[in-house]
């Protein structure tokens, strides 16, 4: 959520007699600082005895006195807010006396600013004496940075008058200048920032125009907390501002598909009003998380989302992928708390028969697949509640869900049916990413049963790291476009070459490196979180060729 | 004795064939009874599926009309899920299929079998007449390949939209099939697979290649021109081999178990037929069969009669043919006088099936090759008689001409018209030679006679110089006398005047003379005078003087002109007659050639006369250096074979045209 107020600032060029301070190059009051800041945040003569050595102790006292002056540190030799600049800077303000050209602004959010000064020169102070009181008065003491030219930092010192009241006399100006404050509620930062042109002087005397030049400056909002307060104002007549879930609870009809897809809408506010420092109008408020005002809302919500996803795809997808894409969309949403249901697959089907390409895209797979669909998968699918365990498979399958809670080590030695191989391949497109967290396990796991096996990994060559997957198994993996052509393989296939025995072969509906850990750390023994994942024995006949040349070796 | 001009001729030979034997021939007969089909296993094409569930169906949809069990099933809208072959579409029915709800097909290179799958229960279908129910196992097996093609091998998808399909791309599958295992009930299998049962005590039905290696009980095997000889092997062996095209697909069945093997380009659908389905299909395999493949087949055999026959080779079967007439074509006779008797070295052979044979061919003459040349004593012959003729007539032209200047000189000379009269006898009697001498060219008269004939044309030739030269001397002779006359006559007459002239001339010489003497006297004294010193007298002295000695000369020449005059008119009339002959007159052009009288040399030139003599009948001529003679009708053949034999000659008719 985020967005950005404006408001128009008026400028003033007034011309004041001032004792004004330049930050000026001072490296060793810079280092003296700093040494300050690292022994107790004081300047004392010690101290500057020991920055400065060789100095005697009443010029070490003259040195800590005129920091005193410069306003580096208070009476007691406290570090001030210009010695930590200084500190920082290397530059320390050089004082001055004069009549100046002040351009004044003033709001609650840059507060009484002198956007730049340039020094009059002599004859230029008429009108002095006879002075009209200051439209902004600028505060003293602050180190400014001229909006006219960034290098240009100074401070107001005091602004002396005989008469006690402080005067100048004003003077046209062209200079405009606008506020503009971000408030970035998902990041947590507000950040402010002038905009517009002031004058400067020219090579004849006169003045030109240029843009100012303004660094964002921030005032430290907490931005919740004003988002809070607009939910109960403002934003009331657009929805339910839930301070927990910190989302407007809003209607599902009417909702654009971007809104539906990305939990997100923007509200336009005539006013809003931000405590201290003012109200603000016509606010466009952008990326304001939104979600389901009740159960039957939500449902619809998952269901168009999960639409727009099988929209966007296309083509084919078996049940286990149709599932897994209502989980990504649902899982960690502001729906998932209402326990959204993917209908059953009849059901999902049917919701979809006008539009024949998802309609086949989904009855197909489903239809036409060569091992008959686990019935589990084709019940409705409910998120947020208890999954549901994984039926009994028969000999030669192997099923993982959500709800299998099984080790690396456990569906490695399942796959190995308990025995020791002599070569394992795993065939599988995607290794990469979160997956070479899985593979170390899986490798470890592979170990533990069989120290001597050598593992082969095929995968696609797109953005897969080999040398790491070469240092975890010791053999350089094998590309798809090299074992396959173009005629690369959908499946997973886990092919293994048992010491005894007719060589055999996994055929996978997903990838066995698709678990993610529950906790911090993992081992070959913990417990994984997996995804849908169905195996089936093939012998090596009813692999595809490629497949079956790895058993004669035929690989590196 | 044959007649007439020498031209091809047309003979005949007929052969009887109804005891030839065949040694192995496909026999097609009568037309069995039309397919029946009953029991459990074989049914109807079109039956209803027994399932009422909801399931979807798998079908493979051939490329004819849909099932009526699909359509009702999709028009229930339930599932059906199908796998088509290229151009599937065209039929009205599959029009129909596209109105039902729920139909997806996939596009793949080649469907070799139509079927239908229901959960366990599937069929297939055999031929036009009967589909095969499939039991469980193999139901899955089915399914099993279905998957396999319609998820890896599909290139294409459609369903219906507005009652049409809209064929796209086919998406990706959404997981992997297994490959189907080799021991599979039913399998897809490469195209060159084949029936793998041993044949021995089996039924076997094949569609094509090759038939089986040993001989089972009965063999149906498709009729064609190929693989006779290894039918009748299996034949020989005690198998039964039979053909009717009920559109089945290979099967093999023996005992309790058999094969299906069905027809397919890119592939073939391999079933086993379990025992329920070989029983069945045993009994389909019994049945009676208009084909039967047959050895050694008595083509006279009345039982056969009406059948066709398909030989080893042959595009089709045939039935028999009574008489085959078979035009052997033209027969080249090896000599003329044999070309009645004229056979064909080898007669071609006749149809197997033809119950008699009538071989007809035409005896063609021997015949001049083409691009003969007239044979060189031919050439020979003609040239002696063509320069026989020439000198002929060149002696005619001689004649002719000696008659035209016996014309002329008896006109111009009158004193020898009796001379004249005497050359015309003889030039007569010459001509007369001549005549006789053209009637006998040197070729007529043979190498033994000709030499004479050119003695006689060279006395002929001989006789004739005398004559133009008698005629010649003749009128010289007249010429010179003429001249010798003319010439006395002009002489006398000078010397006459010569000798009249000569006093006066004298006279006159004399006269000059004194004149002369006078004159030299004259001068003298006018020398002799005193030269006048006075200058007119002077100049008339030397007037004087001057024309004295002018006249003195002008006499002296005039002395000497006279003298000259009066020798030569002195030496004239002393002059004696002396003849000059005429000088010779230039030679006469008017006959061609130069002077009418023969050269010598002509009449001398011996020519060569060849050794043979030119054939009495037809004409000699040689080819690539053989002698041919050629004559045009048969009447000339003895003749012409003699002079054949004579001249080393080929006998032969005119050349083709």
């Amino acid at each position: 959520m985020k967005t950005t107020l404006n408001t128009q600032l008026p400028v003033h060029r007034v011309a004041i007699f001032a004792e004004m301070a330049w930050m000026e190059r001072r490296p060793e009051l810079g280092l003296l600082c700093r040494t300050a800041q690292e022994v107790g945040e004081r300047i004392t003569p010690e101290l500057v005895r020991r920055v400065l050595p060789g100095l005697s102790e009443p010029g070490a006292r003259n040195v800590a006195a005129w920091c005193r002056t410069l306003g580096l540190c208070d009476e007691e030799g406290q570090l001030a807010g210009l010695g930590v600049d200084a500190a920082a800077r290397d530059e320390a303000p050089v004082p001055e006396q004069g009549v100046y050209d002040f351009w004044l602004a003033e709001h609650p959010v840059i507060g009484a600013r002198s956007l730049a000064v340039e020094r009059l020169s002599a004859g230029s102070d008429r009108g002095v004496e006879a002075p009209r009181s200051l439209p902004v008065t600028p505060e003293l003491g602050r180190v400014f940075t001229s909006v006219a030219n960034r290098d240009a930092r100074y401070v107001v010192r005091s602004l002396p008058t005989k008469s006690g009241e402080v005067g100048g006399v004003l003077r046209q100006t062209q200079a405009t200048c606008e506020l503009n404050w971000t408030l970035d509620f998902t990041e947590g930062v507000d950040r402010w920032e002038l905009r517009g042109q002031i004058e400067v002087p020219d090579e004849r005397g006169g003045d030109k125009v240029r843009p100012m030049q303004h660094e964002p400056e921030s005032v430290g909002l907490d931005l919740w907390k004003l988002a809070e307060r607009w939910g109960r104002g403002p934003l009331e007549a657009h929805g339910k501002w839930s301070v927990e879930e910190r989302c407007l609870a809003v209607p599902f009809a009417g909702l654009a598909e971007d809104e539906v897809d990305h939990l997100e809408c923007d509200v336009a506010l005539d006013e809003v009003e931000v405590g201290a420092f003012g109200s603000f109008r016509d606010v466009l408020l952008r990326g304001v998380p939104i979600g389901p005002v009740s159960k039957p809302e939500a449902q619809a919500w998952a269901l168009a989302r999960l639409d727009h996803t099988l929209s966007r795809d296309g083509g084919y997808l078996t049940r286990s992928e149709v599932r897994a894409r209502f989980i990504d969309r649902t899982t960690g949403t502001r729906l998932e708390r209402w326990c959204p249901v993917l209908p059953d697959h009849e059901a999902l089907i049917e919701r979809v028969g006008d539009d024949p390409e998802r309609f086949w895209g989904l009855a197909a797979p489903v239809d036409l697949a060569p091992s008959e669909v686990a019935r589990g998968d084709l019940t409705a699918l409910v998120l947020g509640g208890e999954a549901a365990q994984p039926e009994q498979v028969p000999d030669g399958q192997l099923r993982l869900s959500r709800a299998s809670a099984w080790s690396m080590g456990e569906l490695v030695e399942r796959l190995l049916h308990g025995g020791a191989p002599l070569r394992v391949l795993l065939c599988d497109r995607y290794v990469r990413g979160d997956h070479l967290e899985a593979l170390e396990l899986f490798v470890a796991a592979l170990r533990q049963v069989a120290p001597d096996a050598s593992l082969d990994i095929w995968t696609d060559k797109s953005g897969c790291n080999f040398r790491f997957i070469e240092g975890l198994t010791g053999r350089v993996p094998r590309t798809y476009a090299e074992a396959f052509g173009k005629a690369a393989l959908h499946d997973r296939y886990l092919l293994v070459l048992p010491t005894r025995g007719e060589p055999y072969g996994w055929h996978m509906t997903n990838s066995p490196l698709d678990a993610r850990r529950d906790g911090r750390t993992v081992e070959v023994n913990s417990p994984l979180r997996w995804r849908d994942l169905a195996a089936l024995r093939v012998p090596a006949e009813q692999l595809e060729p490629a497949l079956r040349g790895w058993f004669d070796g035929g690989t590196p | 004795m044959k007649r007439g001009p020498i031209e091809p001729m047309p003979l005949a030979f007929a052969e009887p064939r109804e005891a030839v034997r065949l040694p192995a021939v496909w026999i097609c007969g009568d037309a069995p009874a039309a397919l029946s089909v009953r029991g459990a296993w074989l049914k109807a094409r079109g039956a209803e599926p027994r399932s009422v569930t909801d399931d979807p169906m798998l079908t493979f949809l051939g490329p004819d009309e849909v099932e009526s069990a699909v359509l009702s099933w999709a028009t229930a809208g339930k599932r059906v899920y199908g796998i088509v072959g290229p151009g599937w579409g065209a039929h009205a029915s599959h029009k129909h299929l596209a109105e039902a709800p729920r139909v997806l097909l996939r596009r793949v290179a080649e469907v070799p079998a139509t079927a239908a799958v229901v959960r366990s229960s599937a069929r297939i279908r055999l031929c036009d007449g009967a589909d095969l129910r499939l039991d469980a196992d193999q139901a899955a097996a089915l399914r099993h390949s279905f998957l396999r093609l319609f998820w890896h091998d599909a290139t294409e998808e459609a369903w219906s939209v507005q009652r049409r399909f809209v064929w796209r791309p086919a998406a990706g599958r959404p997981y992997d099939v297994p490959m189907v295992p080799v021991s599979a009930l039913v399998r897809w299998e490469a195209p060159d697979a084949r029936l793998e049962g041993a044949p021995v005590g089996a039924l076997m039905h094949l569609t094509a290649g090759p038939p089986p290696e040993a001989a089972p009980d009965r063999l149906w095997f498709p009729p064609g021109p190929t693989h006779h000889e290894t039918l009748a092997a299996l034949a020989g062996a005690g198998a039964e081999v039979v053909w009717d095209d009920l559109g089945l697909p290979d099967l093999r069945v023996g005992g309790d178990a058999g094969e299906a093997l069905f027809t397919g380009v890119l592939g073939r659908l391999r079933l086993r037929l379990n025992a329920g389905q070989a029983s069945a299909l045993g009994e389909l395999l019994r049945r009676p069969t208009s084909w039967r493949f047959g050895t050694g087949v008595r083509l006279g055999d009345p039982e056969l009669q009406g059948s066709r026959f398909w030989l080893p080779g042959a595009p089709a079967a045939r039935p028999l043919e009574d008489v085959q007439t078979i035009e052997v074509g033209d027969v080249q006779a090896p000599a003329l006088r044999d070309l009645d008797s004229t056979r064909p070295a080898s007669l071609p052979a006749a149809n197997p099936l033809a119950l008699a044979a009538l071989y007809t061919w035409t005896a063609v003459p021997p015949r001049l090759p083409r691009g003969s040349e007239e044979a060189p004593l031919v050439r020979t012959w003609r040239e002696l008689d063509a320069g026989w003729k020439a000198r002929l007539g060149e002696l005619c032209a001689t004649l002719a001409h000696a008659d035209t200047e016996r014309s002329r000189i008896g006109r111009a000379f009158e004193r020898l018209l009796g001379a004249m009269l005497g050359f015309e006898r003889t030039r007569a009697k010459l001509l007369e030679r001549v005549e006789a001498l053209e009637a006998t060219p040197p070729s007529a008269s043979g190498p033994d006679g000709a030499p004479m004939r050119y003695r006689e044309l060279d006395a002929l030739a001989t006789a004739v110089a005398k004559l133009c030269g008698d005629l010649d001397a003749a009128e010289r002779k007249e010429i010179e006398d003429r001249e010798r006359e003319a010439q006395e006559v002009s002489w006398r007459r000078d010397v006459e005047r010569a000798a009249s002239e000569l006093p006066a001339l004298r006279k006159a010489l004399r006269a000059r003379e004194a004149e002369e003497q006078q004159l030299e006297t004259e001068l003298r004294a006018i020398k002799a005078a005193n030269k006048p010193k006075d200058a007119p007298a002077n100049k008339d002295h030397k007037v004087k003087l001057q024309r004295a000695a002018d006249d003195l000369k002008r006499a002296r020449r005039d002395v000497i002109r006279l003298s000259s005059e009066l020798d030569a008119l002195q030496s004239k009339a002393d002059e004696v007659f002396v003849f000059e002959p005429p000088q010779p007159t230039l030679p006469r052009t008017s006959q061609k050639g130069g002077s009418f009288i023969p050269s010598a040399s002509s009449a001398s030139a011996a020519p060569t006369v060849p050794e043979e003599a030119l054939p009495v009948v037809g004409a000699l001529r040689v080819h690539n250096s053989d002698r041919y003679l050629v004559i045009d009708d048969w009447e000339q053949l003895a003749q012409a074979e003699v002079e054949a034999a004579r001249l080393a000659a080929h006998l032969v008719g005119p050349e083709a045209s």
